[in-house]
């Protein structure tokens, strides 16, 4: 694995990607904790991996497909939509 | 009394309870009699659900998970939601806003987690009862160990997860928890099989797992790398004098090696998190859970919710799992994680060909004290779950087995068996528990 040095900034960008707002407190302690943490997840590089093949599920999963035809939901959808006009979710302005 | 409002007594002691169902049905069936409690994060009807996150508080799912449906289509009467770590994200229990269950058999220690309520209730139920509990990575094998009661992890796609709020999709399971090894295969007899809202799920034959007799010449596997360091000697005594009253029954215990296992922890995390972070994408406060005034830009609105919603461990894991999956990172570590888990279980599967079951201390230590815990960086939290991390990752069943004590304390034998030999697994509880 890349020597990957968790700065601050970093930590400042996943936040962002992951809609998440943090203090300059909890910046400092993520950073010091990602840091740890991801240093840790480097034992995996003592691993031979090559030609191995990746295991996305624990055993094969297989297709399951049915009939292309409409059900009617038995429940609402919108049974804990706070905010809606008709069938409509009510969202943030697109500017 | 009614098991309603004895459960209710004795949650104000134990706190095992996120919600209780308004009334409780029943009807005829195999569960006829049977009070069944369901981890917060599988839905149930009418009831709020909230995963153990506060993102969550308020939602009243308007359907049954398939696992439900089961249970009242069998008599079962539905009782309530039991807590947890948010969104499973723990092993003690004690990552949520609401109700941090009590041990019962000390309340200054931690149920384990991260289905603790599910455990908790379990052990002090003096009612007929049952418990839906989930696991990721050791979520039902680490509370039953340290509550003392029996917990059923089946194999990854035996049980349908419709219903479930996803943790990790290639990871999660829905299980079972008993006071018997018998109760448990009852539950789980009635929740495994098809399900056509999940594609997940495979269509072998459901045995009647409660069909429980001794096993012939059982071969019991003991993985070197689940002894010695790490683990608690005491805990070690005490497996070692349960596997040697196994053997003097007739079973024949042999050494094997499960090579990776070291690496099965990082493995986990990586993937469990990568997981994580995409599943819990859909928590914006539009169409369930938390939702507030609706002011600013879609990012604005979506990031405030998040952040008053998502408890530190949940935004932990959010970014490392933004991080492992991210262009540039993703096949050093994402991808990676995956190739060790296929050697992961190779190892398994290599081991299987000789033995029947595998059996290890369930977790290294008996269940820590909410002080010792406090103590705990998160890194420590996740070396926690050392032992029970690689068949969870290796999606194979695994049962915890009270088998004694140590410092008063409950402690669990693990059972693992080859991907869908429950039943033989549970045989094999059976006769610990006989023993």
């Amino acid at each position: 694995m890349a020597e990957i040095a968790v700065t601050r900034e970093l930590v400042k960008e996943l936040a962002k990607a992951a809609r998440l707002v943090l203090s300059e407190e909890e910046t400092d302690k993520y950073t010091q904790q990602l840091s740890v943490i991801l240093d840790a997840f480097k034992e995996l590089d003592e691993v031979p991996t090559d030609g191995v093949e990746p295991s996305y599920h624990p055993i094969e999963i297989k297709d399951s497909l049915r009939e292309d035809k409409p059900e009617k939901w038995e429940w609402d959808p919108l049974a804990n939509v706070k905010d809606h006009e008709g069938k409509y979710i009510r969202g943030p302005r697109i500017k | 009394m009614n098991s309603l409002k004895r459960a209710k007594e004795l949650d104000q002691e134990y706190h095992f309870m996120n919600a209780f169902a308004d009334s409780l049905d029943s009807g005829e069936g195999r569960l006829k009699g049977y009070t069944v409690s369901v981890k917060d994060n599988v839905c149930v009807k009418g009831v709020q659900s909230t995963a153990g996150s506060k993102v969550l508080e308020g939602y009243v799912p308007p359907f049954d998970a398939t696992v439900i449906a089961k249970c009242r289509a069998e008599g079962a009467s539905i009782l309530g939601k039991t807590t947890q770590d948010e969104f499973g994200f723990g092993t003690f229990n004690v990552n949520t806003p609401f109700n941090k269950p009590l041990n019962p058999h000390d309340p200054e220690r931690s149920t384990g987690g991260s289905s603790g309520g599910a455990a908790c209730i379990t052990a002090v139920a003096d009612f007929p009862h049952l418990a839906i509990s989930e696991s990721t990575g050791g979520s039902i094998s680490c509370p039953a160990s340290w509550c003392g009661v029996v917990g059923v992890t089946p194999t990854y796609g035996r049980v349908s997860r419709w219903g479930l709020i996803d943790y990790a999709n290639s990871l999660d399971k829905i299980g079972v928890m008993g006071k018997t090894v018998k109760e448990a295969a009852l539950l789980l007899s009635v929740i495994s099989g098809p399900d056509k809202y999940d594609s997940t799920v495979l269509d072998t034959p459901v045995p009647d797992y409660t069909e429980l007799e001794s096993v012939e010449e059982l071969k019991v596997g003991v993985p070197k790398e689940y002894y010695g360091e790490g683990i608690n000697s005491d805990v070690e005594k005490t497996i070692w004098s349960t596997l040697k009253k196994l053997e003097s029954k007739g079973a024949k215990l042999i050494d094997v090696s499960l090579p990776h296992t070291k690496y099965a922890l990082s493995s986990y995390y990586i993937i469990a998190m990568a997981e994580a972070s995409t599943n819990l994408s859909k928590f914006s406060g539009l169409r369930y859970g938390l939702q507030e005034h609706i002011e600013g830009d879609f990012n604005q609105y979506f990031s405030k919710i998040r952040t008053l919603g998502f408890g530190d461990e949940s935004k932990r894991r959010v970014m490392l799992g933004t991080f492992t999956r991210m262009a540039g990172y993703r096949d050093a570590y994402y991808l990676k994680a995956l190739k060790v888990r296929t050697k992961v279980i190779e190892d398994f599967k290599h081991a299987f060909e000789a033995v029947d079951v595998l059996a290890a201390p369930t977790m290294p230590v008996v269940a820590p004290r909410f002080d010792e815990i406090e103590e705990l960086e998160p890194i420590q939290h996740y070396m926690m779950d050392i032992l029970t991390v690689a068949p969870n990752l290796a999606g194979i069943p695994m049962v915890s087995v009270p088998c004694g004590t140590s410092e008063d304390m409950p402690v669990g034998l693990h059972l693992m068996a080859d991907h869908l030999q429950e039943h033989t697994m549970l045989r094999a509880a059976w006769e610990v528990e006989n023993l």
